[in-house]
């Protein structure tokens, strides 16, 4: 560990810290429809998609409307994409003339993108073309990002108002979202990337000649091993920079390469780097400030934010200190932090980015329900593998997805605020409404489906044979490439462990499922409860309401969260990362 | 060749094709379900 290193993590936080409140104001702004800056472009724009549309922005819908609304448009998209991607072939804008995706293979790409969790069991390179990839995948980062946000803000009217029926409009919600937050931010922040280097045409891929051929040896059809010389690369092209600012921004994480923010053409300097984690954290962060805002209580959106930046601080410390500290059984090796090499463990990492800000982003992009990543998770310590585990298992709560991230932590607060009402032996309140049976079991819901899915999926594979194909590593690390695929997938996070073959019927179906389910059945109960609070009446506090501002508040949450997210997963982590982990102190690794 | 590739499309689509489209018909047909039941459950 090196002083630059902390100094780059506090920073990224720092400035987090300092977006978070601006930001918050411009989304409860945006969602409000109150006047911006953007409004004199906007507003137009935005009444010349109702008129088309058929949209009256004054209507308002109860939580019902409100979600089957949401969900019918979330199916017509998947089928979309699946139909995008299933005749690709016949699509322009295929210079590597690709032929349709697989079904299953398509299926399970489609449920990814439109969950938000973006988990992709291909090679971007040589399976989707650009037309898929623009009109397919770009336009599903943008809407399920818009999704989750609007379903967040939602919930937060639930909170904020009182004796009413409805939540808001989930058309013109959308609209807002998209046309005032997103296409801005990536408009600018796509040309921010470009000039970093990351690339932006719709050329046909590049063969180059190699500077210094390359020997490789194969297997040919009979068995017998083939030497050849390599003389030629080729190097992918493609609309890069538009996908990559919403692939952060949105919480996505679906790359537009196969090696996602480690390849040079999505990623190619510690700037930008940097930048994309800011991105990937800036609305999250900015939610808390919303819900504050919009709640009536900034202290408690503080309350809020300072529970996940303890959270995401411990995290990122353990990662830190897990992978700098190396790889303990290469006797001889110098891991040692110095002026020409990063030190730790690298193997899997980027030379560009080294130790610090490679855990940094495993952490952030766990955190968040992104999915990016810059290096190899498979490739890390176990203990350092571990902490991007916890982090999907507390539920990506710790500023989380877009959206998902505020609804997820909001359940838990509600739960705290339960406890914390049982404890002082008065009827729990929220801001001023009473939690009553019905909110507590939709929050209950809502965490036992993350729970249900990720462990029932794990056991599954883990005792068929075709759970066990996809294996690559034997022991506790295959164990934890299984466990991650539908922790990843129930928490829509998307990142992979890089290390388990993911690409048969069995693991596209059943992590098509996992998504599906996370996403949309924890959704529901979540609205549920939305719909719930807005009726509720406004109840004076009084001497034994339990405040939900200040570090006692915060300290609850943590502890909420830690006991029913990391307590609920404690069996799985010793069976996986763990067990490696001890095994790896006794001198074996897998 | 419009007509060709209808042909080639039409011919293209497998049973895999429609039982995924279906799953995802039956899919957000039991959320919808959901909501209804958590709508009732109050």
């Amino acid at each position: 560990m090196t002083a630059n290193g902390w100094f780059q993590i506090g920073l990224f936080l720092l400035i987090i810290f300092v977006l978070t409140k601006p930001l918050g104001i411009y989304l409860a702004r945006v969602f409000n429809r109150e006047k911006t800056f953007l409004d004199v472009v906007l507003r137009p724009i935005e009444r010349l998609i109702y008129k088309i549309c058929g949209i009256d922005e004054n209507e308002e819908m109860p939580w019902t409307k409100y979600t089957g609304v949401m969900l019918m448009f979330s199916g017509v998209c998947m089928v979309l994409l699946y139909i995008i991607e299933r005749t690709q072939k016949w699509w322009p804008l295929n210079p590597r003339k690709l032929p349709n995706v697989d079904p299953a293979l398509a299926f399970g790409t489609a449920a990814s993108f439109t969950t938000n969790t973006n988990w992709q069991a291909y090679t971007p390179e040589t399976t989707m073309s650009y037309l898929t990839q623009m009109a397919g995948l770009a336009y599903h980062n943008f809407v399920s990002a818009a999704v989750g946000i609007v379903l967040a803000i939602a919930l937060v009217r639930g909170i904020a108002r009182r004796e009413s029926n409805t939540l808001g409009n989930f058309w013109t919600d959308m609209t807002r979202c998209l046309l005032w937050v997103l296409l801005p931010v990536c408009l600018v922040l796509s040309l921010v990337l470009v000039s970093q280097g990351v690339i932006q045409n719709l050329k046909p891929y590049a063969t180059v000649q190699l500077i210094e051929p390359q020997t490789v040896q194969t297997q040919g059809a009979d068995g017998k091993t083939v030497t050849q010389t390599v003389t030629q690369q080729t190097i992918a092209m493609g609309p890069t920079a538009s996908q990559e600012a919403i692939k952060e921004l949105g919480t996505n994480g679906g790359g537009f390469f196969n090696a996602n923010s480690a390849h040079p053409f999505e990623n190619p300097t510690p700037l930008s780097n940097y930048i994309e984690m800011i991105l990937i954290f800036a609305i999250p962060s900015g939610l808390t400030y919303t819900l504050g805002r919009m709640a009536g209580s900034r202290r408690h959106g503080w309350a809020v934010w300072a529970a996940m930046a303890v959270l995401f601080l411990v995290a990122v410390t353990i990662s830190y200190w897990a992978e700098a500290r190396g790889n303990p059984l290469l006797g001889g090796a110098d891991q040692r932090a110095n002026a020409l090499q990063s030190g730790g463990n690298m193997e899997g990492k980027e030379v560009r980015f080294g130790t610090a800000d490679s855990a940094l982003f495993a952490t952030v992009t766990t955190d968040a329900s992104c999915g990016a990543v810059n290096g190899m998770h498979d490739s890390y310590t176990p203990l350092g593998g571990m902490i991007p585990l916890i982090n999907i298992m507390l539920g990506e709560i710790v500023f989380g997805g877009v959206g998902a991230g505020l609804y997820g932590v909001l359940v838990f607060v509600i739960l705290s605020v339960f406890i914390a009402g049982l404890m002082v032996g008065r009827t729990p309140e929220y801001l001023g409404k009473k939690i009553e049976s019905y909110d507590v079991k939709m929050a209950m819901l809502a965490v036992l489906i993350l729970t249900l899915t990720i462990l029932g999926f794990t056991a599954i594979a883990v005792v068929t044979p075709y759970g066990k194909a996809g294996i690559t590593n034997p022991g506790p690390h295959g164990f934890t490439q299984i466990l991650y695929a539908y922790v990843s997938s129930a928490g829509n996070n998307g990142s992979a462990f890089a290390g388990i073959n993911a690409n048969t019927l069995w693991y596209n179906t059943s992590t098509a499922a996992a998504q599906l389910l996370g996403r949309f059945f924890m959704i529901i109960p979540i609205m549920a409860m939305a719909g719930s609070l807005a009726k509720k009446k406004i109840a004076p506090e009084s001497l034994g309401t339990f405040p939900v501002t200040g570090p006692l508040f915060s300290c609850l949450l943590i502890g909420v969260i830690l006991i029913v997210g990391a307590l609920t997963f404690f069996p799985a982590l010793s069976l996986g990362p763990i067990l490696e982990h001890l095994m790896m102190a006794a001198g074996k690794v897998f | 060749m419009l007509r060709m590739r209808k042909a080639e499309c039409t011919a293209g689509v497998q049973m895999k094709d429609i039982i995924f489209v279906l799953a995802t018909v039956f899919f957000f047909g039991v959320a919808i379900l959901y909501v209804r039941w958590c709508d009732r459950l109050k």
